[in-house]
């Protein structure tokens, strides 16, 4: 391993990990802002954090931004929002090429560093608020990005199934908020939200790449300064609890696929335990579901399982003719099933483990796969662990334990998508 | 076997590979990153979509095989008389993959250790086919899935329903993966011929960078290339008009905004002469309206356009388009202003700041592209199979391109007489 890494805290629940390796040709720099959010704020953050990626008080308008952007080699900035157990991250962050490449020795790394923190601490604003216009602007843009989110259908299956899995939890806020909300949200009411996103929530800068990043770090850190703060921690990890009778949604579409999701829930809390089950059973092309659900009945071109270990759940989601939906769902329980009685070869079982050592050196090899590696460890999992302590951690893993995942997983939720408004059934 | 070696290096980069043009006829390219843990390769053919009408030299005629059929081939190649490859492939820890595209099909994997075995796993399963009636039956229930996936997804039929208007004969109109329909027609036969006709050594090339060794990627080669005659493969294409078959195509589906795709028709381009005219494209496509441009403002201001606009270059053997795609409730006006901005810079020139500006970003680009093992050997990959250029050339290109050149070629990249709009609105 030839990356180093360093963490340190530079304000109450503000935290900054740096992670080098001289290999990389790029630099990111990564803040987030997380926070256990409700539908009020998961809107006003998503739309707030959208405001401050587009100018600053340097920078006045979109173009201006990106054209200094531009002319600093194709620097960009980035805005999203992802879930950590029952916390949401708003993630605003900033890529470039390191200053190696630079054609009449700019900084570039730093310049596009102020330009970030200048997003974040010096916005442009109007009366004290953010410009109105450019507000209204994005308003209506994150709108209309959530009423598309029907464009990718699988996608949307699965956040539709995740309404229902997560029910009167966090983890069920809706990522980027609501339309209701988002139409009644004032640009004073933003800012507002924009003030107590930056005091309030807990903050996890990454800066990771193959550059030099002393400055770098002093740069953020004397922005980060004098930041008035009143921060609570969150807990990140809570089972979701499973729910008595499994919930069948079923919503018509006129779609000539159906989609399909299948949400299991487990009371276990091992990360590593959990990522080795899953992917034996539909997390590889070896795995037990690409095998039988796809390979040998030939139902789907995919059948994928997926973990939320903070949250103990698991989701497969498939595409299926809607005459074959009742044909996949009994050979996803069956090949459950069969998991939980140990029905698995030991070559199974040691290929998964082959096959995740070998994703877990593979992260060495990727900036944004670093940062999100220490991000997950340091702050959900609260674990100095690094991708070789997950590979000997994957290696004593037994088949006992396998079987003990399998057992535990009980279907929660049933997402169907089809044309036919009875979810396909028979 | 004596092997030809040459070293491509960039001085402005700082980086080299090196180029092998084995006995067997195949070209290797091995770009050694020592400090990576990862190891990437691609081995493939060129061979896509777009290649349904060939013949070798034992045949008399040109032969036209069904669309779709390329991708087909690429998922029955994954199944070996005896086993499947994925069942090898969990042995070793590599993670296999495959794709086809208009003009290429590529079998790759992924790994951080025992790269040589599956190196090895790679060599082998794609130079031996296995077709029987059972399994191409199978296949076909999980290949009719995917085409179903993909007719329910709009972003990919605003783009080919914008091919099918820009080309009238041009296979790149299809669908790669086919249609339910004509993937009906195919059998073992028919993936024998194209495979014995496509999947030689001389039409193919193997590319790997990452954590290898140049003398262990050839010692595998050796042992286990297999050396078959050249059949002196010829593809031909229908012929093409310049014109555009229609100018707007609009679908309907379960959308929420509007998408569109705009596109400019060009004439083809070969070899590096084609490296060159994709980098001036995207340098017009982001003069005309990227997201520099003050008509990208002007159409974001007033709403025309979101944050998911984009542009893009599509080119191969007889086709070049340059593209507008994204999501708004009037298409037809951002189709109107871009074709006025476009002729308001064909008589009043670029902006010569905004200019250098894209090109730093465009430089910048292209380093971000050698940033991993997967990129670099791709990039070998694609270069040296599809344009047969070294793989630098492009940094070289772009930074030989001039204002004046961007002038001399706007006249034929955005033609308003060959152009298209494709758009999906919903149904309710």
């Amino acid at each position: 391993m030839s990356n180093s890494k360093k963490r340190e805290q530079i304000s109450d629940g503000v935290y900054i990990t740096t992670i080098h390796d001289k290999k990389f040709n790029v630099n990111t720099i990564g803040i987030r802002f997380i926070s256990k959010v409700d539908e009020k704020k998961a809107s006003a953050y998503s739309l707030v954090t959208r405001v401050l990626q587009t100018s600053n008080s340097k920078y006045t308008t979109r173009t201006k931004l990106t054209k200094e952007l531009a002319r600093l080699y194709g620097a960009g900035i980035s805005q999203s929002v992802f879930r950590l157990g029952d916390c949401q991250a708003f993630y605003l962050g900033a890529n470039c090429v390191c200053d190696r490449y630079a054609l009449d020795n700019e900084h570039i790394t730093n310049s596009v560093t102020e330009i970030l923190l200048d997003c974040i601490f010096s916005p442009n604003l109007e009366n004290g608020i953010f410009n109105e216009n450019d507000f209204e602007i994005i308003k209506r843009e994150l709108i209309d990005n959530i009423n598309n989110k029907i464009n990718d259908k699988r996608g949307y299956a699965i956040d539709k199934a995740l309404e229902t899995v997560f029910h009167n939890e966090p983890a069920g806020v809706p990522l980027d908020g609501t339309v209701e909300v988002l139409e009644k949200l004032t640009c004073a009411d933003a800012f507002k939200e924009y003030k107590e996103m930056l005091k309030s929530s807990r903050i996890e800068i990454t800066v990771s790449g193959g550059g030099d990043f002393d400055e770098t770090v002093r740069l953020i850190k004397s922005r980060f300064d004098g930041l008035e703060r009143e921060f609570t921690s969150s807990e990140f990890v809570s089972i979701s609890p499973v729910k008595e009778t499994t919930a069948d949604i079923n919503e018509k579409f006129d779609v000539l696929q159906c989609k399909m999701v299948l949400a299991f829930k487990t009371h276990i809390k091992d990360p590593e335990q959990l990522k080795l089950f899953s992917l034996m059973f539909g997390g590889l092309p070896s795995s037990k579901l690409f095998m039988n659900v796809r390979e040998k009945l030939s139902l789907c071109y995919y059948c994928a399982s997926n973990i939320i270990s903070e949250k103990g759940v698991m989701l497969i989601d498939s595409g299926v003719e809607n005459s074959n939906i009742k044909k996949a769902k009994d050979e996803i329980l069956k090949q459950l099933a069969e998991m939980a009685k140990g029905n698995f070869s030991d070559d199974e079982l040691n290929n998964a483990k082959t096959a995740v050592c070998g994703s877990m050196r593979s992260y060495n090899d990727s900036v944004s796969g670093l940062a999100a590696w220490w991000l997950t460890q340091l702050c959900v999992w609260n674990r100095d662990f690094s991708p070789e302590d997950a590979i000997e951690k994957y290696k004593s893993i037994t088949r006992e334990d396998i079987i003990e995942a399998a057992k535990s997983y009980k279907l929660d939720t049933v997402y169907i998508m089809s044309s036919d408004d009875k979810g396909g059934a028979e | 076997m004596s092997i030809e070696k040459q070293t491509i290096k960039s001085e402005r980069l700082g980086e080299s590979y090196y180029k092998i043009k084995h006995p067997s006829g195949l070209n290797i390219l091995v770009w050694e990153m020592p400090e990576f843990s990862s190891v990437y390769a691609l081995f493939g053919t060129k061979y896509g979509s777009i290649n349904t009408k060939f013949k070798t030299k034992n045949d008399q005629d040109f032969i036209e095989v069904p669309e779709g059929i390329a991708h087909f081939l690429e998922h029955k190649l994954f199944e070996n008389e005896d086993c499947d490859v994925f069942e090898l492939y969990a042995k070793t820890g590599a993670s296999g993959n495959a794709y086809t595209s208009f003009d290429q099909t590529a079998y790759l994997f992924s790994c951080t250790e025992n790269y040589e075995e599956s190196l090895k796993i790679l060599l082998d399963f794609v130079q031996a086919p296995y077709f029987t009636k059972e399994t191409v039956d199978k296949e076909q229930g999980i290949i009719g899935q995917e085409i179903r996936m993909c007719e329910d997804t709009p972003y990919r039929q605003v783009f080919f329903n914008l091919l099918r208007c820009l080309y009238v004969n041009h296979p790149v109109k299809i669908e790669i993966a086919g249609t339910v329909e004509s993937i009906a027609k195919i059998d073992a036969d028919l993936l024998y011929s194209c495979y014995n006709t496509f999947y030689n050594l001389n039409n193919m090339a193997l590319a790997i960078a990452g954590n290898v060794k140049l003398d262990d990627v050839l010692a595998i080669c050796d042992e286990h290339l297999k050396v078959k005659e050249n059949p002196e493969l010829v593809t031909a294409f229908p012929d093409e008009p310049e014109e555009v078959n229609k100018e707007i195509f609009v679908q309907k589906m379960p959308v929420g905004t509007p998408l569109f795709a705009i596109g400019y028709k060009s004439v083809p381009f070969d070899g590096k002469e084609r490296i060159k005219k994709e980098l001036e494209a995207s340098i017009l496509l982001n003069l005309i309206c990227g997201s520099t441009s003050t008509l990208y403002k002007e159409l974001y201001d007033e709403g025309l356009i979101n944050s998911n606009f984009y542009t893009e270059v599509d080119s191969g053997d007889g086709f070049f388009a340059s593209m507008f795609s994204g999501e708004s409730k009037s298409p037809q006006e951002v189709y109107n202003r871009i074709k006025g901005e476009i002729e308001r810079i064909k008589s009043e020139g670029i902006d010569s700041d905004l200019f250098e500006i894209i090109k730093k970003a465009e430089y910048g680009k292209l380093i971000s592209g050698l940033n991993s093992a997967e990129k670099c050997a791709t990039l070998m990959f694609e270069s040296d199979l599809l344009t047969g250029v070294d793989a630098f050339e492009n940094i070289e290109a772009l930074a030989s391109i001039t204002e004046k050149d961007i002038m001399d070629c706007i006249d034929i990249l955005f033609d308003n007489k060959k152009t298209a709009i494709s758009i999906v609105e919903s149904n309710t």
